[in-house]
């Protein structure tokens, strides 16, 4: 019984210490964002100001006609916010890569995004 | 004339008496010629005072038997004179008298009766002031006689000739040139106290004459004279004239060579003046013309004459020759072949200087053709019989004209009479025509093909001037009066791509009369078939137009009427068709003052059946369309709504309108609405479908502006109203409307499809209302808003509405900035809704928020979103976007058993309540994937946070959070896998602090931050009450 009691309590005090923590995670350099990704036909442009646009060509979709977003960049917490006519779609990303040739971000269900830096004027 | 004879007579009483003293001194002196000579020149001066020479004079005796005579060889008569060609008057070979022997020595009296003068040569000369070389003899009878004549003389003669001689005559004050050569005359007779007998013969070699526009030859010239003057009053005789070569060229050669062959038995009588033709007859070549009847002289200068004349049959042909150049130009290649004669000639009537007699005949051409250049075929078989009325008092007609003709296979019949000929030439005319419209080939468009047989009847009265600007100017008053009827049998008509056909029309042309304004236009056929390419097809049934127009020149100046009656009109235009009953158009225009044209139209028809393909039908049972126009030629033609300025109103009763794969049809009570300068006012229009009516009313305008320049706005400002809507049923009617995919078809991502382009330069407002609407089970009341179309934007804006389970709002929007890129967007809410209802209203919302099912209870519901789409109207998931928010309190949970699931897992104890307190939920799709989140729910005494991801394929990961509990655990809940079959696994507790802002770490309050937004951003298109 008192063995039993043991391991509720330890299961607990490691139910409570694990609750809130946050993993750590690499920062990168804002400055590098900057500048045009593609992931196959898939085209995400990071402007100054904190300005983007994002647009498939699959989907017949040109850079003029590309959806504009927000966005904003904490060392590895990327977030895009899409705006909509009438409301808003924040999109919170991980970053896990940066460098000036490639841009790897994690979205919020888990699915991992490879870019590299479009360097065609 | 006078002058000239009486010039010849003293020349040749000179000439005899000359002779005469001759002939004395040569009888006196019985001598030699060389004496005789001598004597005669001697004496001549005492009779004459000319200068006459000879060379030698000889006495006969035996050569003149029984008579003496006297031969002068090589005499010349002198006159000379400045200018003229000689000095000679006359140059007489031989000159031979012969006087009465008897008479001569017994009464020493010469009476002088034959003169022979061979080879004469005679110049006679006038100068341009009218003296001429014969007035030498002119003062012969004022000549005082000073000296002592031994004889007497005297003039008897019976014979006169003239033997190869020549005359010359050159008048320069008239301008006069003739020539006679080889001149032969004999001239014997008779002339007593009484009487005159003369046989004339006269011939010669060359007769040629000159003179101001005018000149002849004649050669061999035959002309003689037998008859006689009783009583120096009655001339009777026989003139006859002929020559084998006769040339008279006028400016142009009017005859050439020809033989002219004169015969004119005549009577004169000098007091009282009259003079008759017995069969005269007057021949060139072998035309011959007759004459017979009398000229009496009613007083000086004033005769009346009656004769008879007539032709033989003149090849027309060969008398084309004999107009002048000038006649034969303005025919403009005109040929004419045939014959023709008069007959029937009268000359009846007085002649004088104001008066002309009237003269008459028949005219007949047989067997003629006449060809005229700018035509295909000639006139053929053309016979002309009219009778021709000359009178140069008045005017010369044409009566009884009987024209046949054929022109190639047609034949043309006229009838009538022309009045006045030469002057206006009134037109009284009869004219039928058997008409093959094949022959009017040559008046027709080379494009176009003519085929039919028309039977013509036209009666003309006009004068030539006013049918002729009439045909110039297709202006028509009641100085030219027409009637036709013409009756068409197989008329076809082939142009391009049209064709019309019927089987027999009948056309009526009426020109206008004093009591009519107007050309009256009548057409009636039974059955009358258009095409236009493959594509237009019409058949009018029992067709009858009448139509008035003052003019067809200008149809913008034209005062017109028309109505067009039809027992049925079938129309075709590809995959169109309508058919009408009865219907009944009428078109009038009329010019104004400034030129300008009003035009008004109006449509009446029955029961009227339209179809596109076999997809839409629409029948109705009655249309009527009342339609105008105002003409502003200040306004550009190519601007038509400014220039013309139309106006119309449209009614429609009674109508069905019959959708492929609709059960229902679309009932159209009624539909009224006028288009004007201002715009389209919709005054009326009602539809009806299923249990559904649509009511529309109010305006559109701009639309000129619009037209002009789409830069314009065009504005419609349109109340849409429905006491009834039944969503349901107009979804079900509508569903696949138009699609006809097999569902075995695979799909190319090539093909492009035809999407609706939302036009630009519009801004249509529709305000829709709706007393009732039904959607599944739900019924809404008062549904209002706004649907617009402006800047290429197409945007239902909050649509309001009601039911018992929500108060609702609708935005929705829609571009099409091209064709295969798409624009949808919608801003939906719902307050005070129940989810249970919110979920069968709006089963899609499942999909999205798939754990909505298992509350139920009122909430609160914003959700938007917005996509691109392909011309297909297949979603680009690239722009899939979506963000929603649902809030409720007091939530009863419907999946007790999940709920109890986790419940157990969790150790939260709920007491036997499946309720949840409340919760505040936003949500965020991109793409397909959707984010749940982060959210508190209360139960109890536990409060729980939750998240979510999964994709619309419907995996997914949730996680719960026990946040607040009475026990010390803070369990977290994975539930994760397909959403039908997830599996559940405890894990740590992901969001301890999340709802403890003291607590929260700053990933945490991002996270709120943003909830909070998404939350606030879609509450921000809720309308206010």
């Amino acid at each position: 019984m008192k063995k039993g009691c043991i391991v509720i309590g330890l299961a607990v005090l490691l139910a409570l210490c694990s609750c809130g923590s946050e993993p750590v995670t690499p920062t990168f350099d804002e400055a590098l964002l900057v500048g045009e990704w593609i992931d196959s036909t898939l085209h995400e442009k990071y402007l100054p100001e904190g300005i983007g646009t994002t647009w498939d060509t699959y989907d017949d979709v040109t850079e003029e006609e590309a959806d504009t977003f927000n966005w904003s960049f904490d060392g590895s917490r990327l977030i895009q916010e899409h705006h909509m006519v009438v409301g808003i779609v924040p999109r919170i990303l991980t970053v896990t890569k940066l460098d000036p040739d490639s841009l790897v971000y994690q979205d919020s269900g888990g699915l991992l995004h490879h870019f590299h830096r479009n360097v065609m004027p | 004339m006078k002058k000239a004879l009486k010039i010849t007579g003293i020349t040749l009483a000179s000439l005899v008496g000359v002779i005469l003293v001759l002939s004395t001194i040569a009888l006196a002196v019985v001598t030699s010629p060389k004496r005789l000579t001598n004597l005669v020149k001697r004496y001549v001066p005492k009779y004459v005072d000319f200068d006459v020479r000879l060379q030698q004079a000889n006495l006969t005796l035996f050569k003149t038997f029984p008579d003496i005579g006297l031969e002068l060889d090589q005499v010349a008569i002198m006159s000379p004179m400045a200018g003229a060609p000689s000095d000679t008057l006359a140059s007489i070979d031989k000159l031979t008298l012969s006087a009465d022997a008897k008479k001569f020595l017994k009464e020493k009296q010469i009476v002088v009766k034959k003169l022979i003068l061979d080879e004469a040569y005679v110049n006679l000369f006038t100068n341009a002031e009218g003296h001429s070389n014969l007035d030498i003899f002119s003062s012969d009878s004022t000549k005082t006689d000073t000296t002592t004549k031994p004889f007497d003389y005297s003039v008897a003669l019976e014979e006169l000739k003239l033997n190869n001689s020549t005359v010359f005559f050159n008048d320069l004050r008239s301008k006069l040139h003739a020539a006679a050569i080889g001149l032969n005359a004999d001239i014997q007779g008779s002339m007593n106290d009484d009487d005159i007998q003369a046989v004339l013969g006269l011939q010669a070699n060359s007769l040629r004459l000159q003179t101001e526009g005018l000149s002849g030859a004649i050669q061999q010239l035959n002309l003689g004279f037998d008859g006689d003057f009783k009583d120096y009053n009655h001339l009777h005789g026989t003139l006859q004239v002929g020559s084998p070569d006769l040339t008279l060229n006028a400016g142009y050669e009017v005859l050439h060579h020809d033989a002219l062959n004169v015969k004119l038995p005549v009577t004169l009588d000098l007091d009282p003046l009259g003079a008759s033709l017995a069969m005269a007859s007057i021949g060139l070549n072998d035309y011959q013309i007759t004459l017979d009847g009398n000229v009496i002289a009613r007083d000086t200068n004033s005769y009346n004459l009656d004769m008879t004349f007539a032709t033989n049959t003149l090849d027309i042909e060969d008398l084309m020759h004999y107009l002048p150049e000038k006649v034969t130009k303005s025919l403009n290649g005109m040929s004419f072949k045939g014959k023709a004669a008069l007959t029937d000639g009268k000359i009846t009537g007085c002649y004088n200087d104001s008066t002309m007699p009237l003269i008459t005949a028949k005219v007949n051409a047989t067997d003629a053709t006449i060809g005229i250049p700018s035509l295909p075929y000639p006139f053929k078989e053309t016979s002309l019989s009219t009778l021709m009325s000359i009178d140069l008092n008045d005017s010369i007609n044409a009566k009884d004209i009987q024209l046949n003709t054929k022109l190639n296979r047609s034949t043309i019949e006229a009838n009538g009479d022309i009045t006045d000929l030469t002057g206006t030439m009134d037109l009284d005319m009869n004219l039928k025509s058997n008409l093959y419209l094949t022959d009017l080939k040559a008046f027709l468009p080379k494009n176009m093909k003519l085929n039919g047989h028309a039977d013509a009847k036209v009666k003309l009265q006009s004068k030539l001037d006013d049918l002729m600007k009439t045909v110039n100017t297709l202006q028509f008053n009641n100085k030219m009066k027409a009637d036709a009827n013409i009756n068409v049998n197989s008329f076809d008509l082939a142009m391009d791509s049209i064709h019309a056909a019927s089987p027999l029309m009948k056309l009526t042309v009426a020109t206008p009369t004093a009591q009519r304004k107007g050309l009256r236009l009548g057409l009636t056929t039974t059955s009358l078939t258009a095409t236009a390419g493959p594509k237009i097809n019409a058949n009018l049934s029992d067709l009858n137009l009448e139509a008035n127009a003052d003019r067809l020149d200008k149809i913008e100046s034209a005062l017109t009427n028309a109505t067009l009656n039809l027992s049925a009109l079938n129309l075709v235009y590809d995959t169109i068709r309508c058919d009408a009953v009865s219907p009944t158009i009428t078109l009038a225009t009329t010019p104004k003052n400034n030129k300008n044209l009003n035009v008004s139209a109006t449509l009446k028809s029955g029961q009227l059946n339209a179809s596109a393909g076999s997809g839409y039908q629409l029948n109705t049972q009655s249309i009527a369309v009342a339609a105008s126009a105002r003409q502003d030629k200040s306004k550009d033609a190519s601007d038509f709504l400014n220039h013309w300025n139309p106006t119309a109103d449209f009614a429609l009763n009674n109508a069905q309108l019959t959708v492929a794969n609709l059960d229902e049809k679309v009932i159209v009570p009624s539909i009224d609405f006028q288009f004007d300068d201002t715009g389209l006012d919709f005054k009326k229009g009602s539809i009806k479908l299923g249990k559904s009516d649509l009511n529309l009313k109010g305006k559109v305008t701009g639309i000129k502006e619009w037209m002009a320049d789409t830069k314009n706005l065009m504005k419609a400002d349109l109340a849409v109203h429905s006491n009834r809507l039944d969503l349901n049923e107009i979804m079900d009617l509508t569903s696949g409307l138009g699609v006809k995919r097999d569902s075995t078809e695979v799909e190319d991502k090539n093909v492009e499809g035809d999407p609706f382009m939302v036009p630009e330069g519009v801004d249509l407002d529709f305000k829709v209302t709706a007393n009732k609407a039904l959607y599944r089970n739900f019924e809404f009341n008062d549904l209002g808003g706004n649907a617009t179309i402006k800047d290429g934007t197409l945007m239902l804006r909050e649509i309001g509405f009601t039911n018992e389970a929500a108060q609702m709002q609708l935005t929705a929007m829609y571009q099409s900035p091209r064709k295969n890129h798409l624009f949808l967007s919608m801003d939906f809410h719902l307050l005070d809704v129940q989810i249970y209802d919110l979920l069968h209203m709006i089963p899609e919302i499942d999909t999205i928020v798939p754990m909505l099912k298992t509350f139920d209870g009122a909430a609160e519901f914003h959700i938007a979103a917005q996509t691109n789409l392909n011309a297909k109207y297949d979603l680009k998931m690239s722009t899939f976007r979506a963000a929603a928010d649902i809030e409720g309190a007091n939530l009863q949970v419907r999946d007790i058993a999940s709920f109890t699931k986790i419940t157990d897992m969790l150790k939260v104890s709920t007491n036997g309540l499946y309720k949840i307190d409340s919760l505040d939920i936003q949500l965020t799709a991109f793409k397909n994937e959707v984010d749940l989140w982060p959210f508190q729910i209360a139960i109890g005494k536990y409060k729980a946070t939750l998240d979510g991801h999964y994709n619309l394929n419907k995996m997914g990961e949730y996680h719960i959070s026990i946040t607040q509990s009475p026990l010390p655990t803070r369990l977290g809940l994975k539930i994760s896998g397909p959403l039908n079959n997830l599996s559940y696994q405890l894990e740590p507790c992901k969001y301890p602090n999340l709802y403890r802002p003291e607590r929260r770490n700053d990933t945490e309050q991002m996270v709120m931050q943003l909830k909070k937004k998404i939350g606030e951003e879609l509450r921000k298109g809720v309308r206010e009450e």
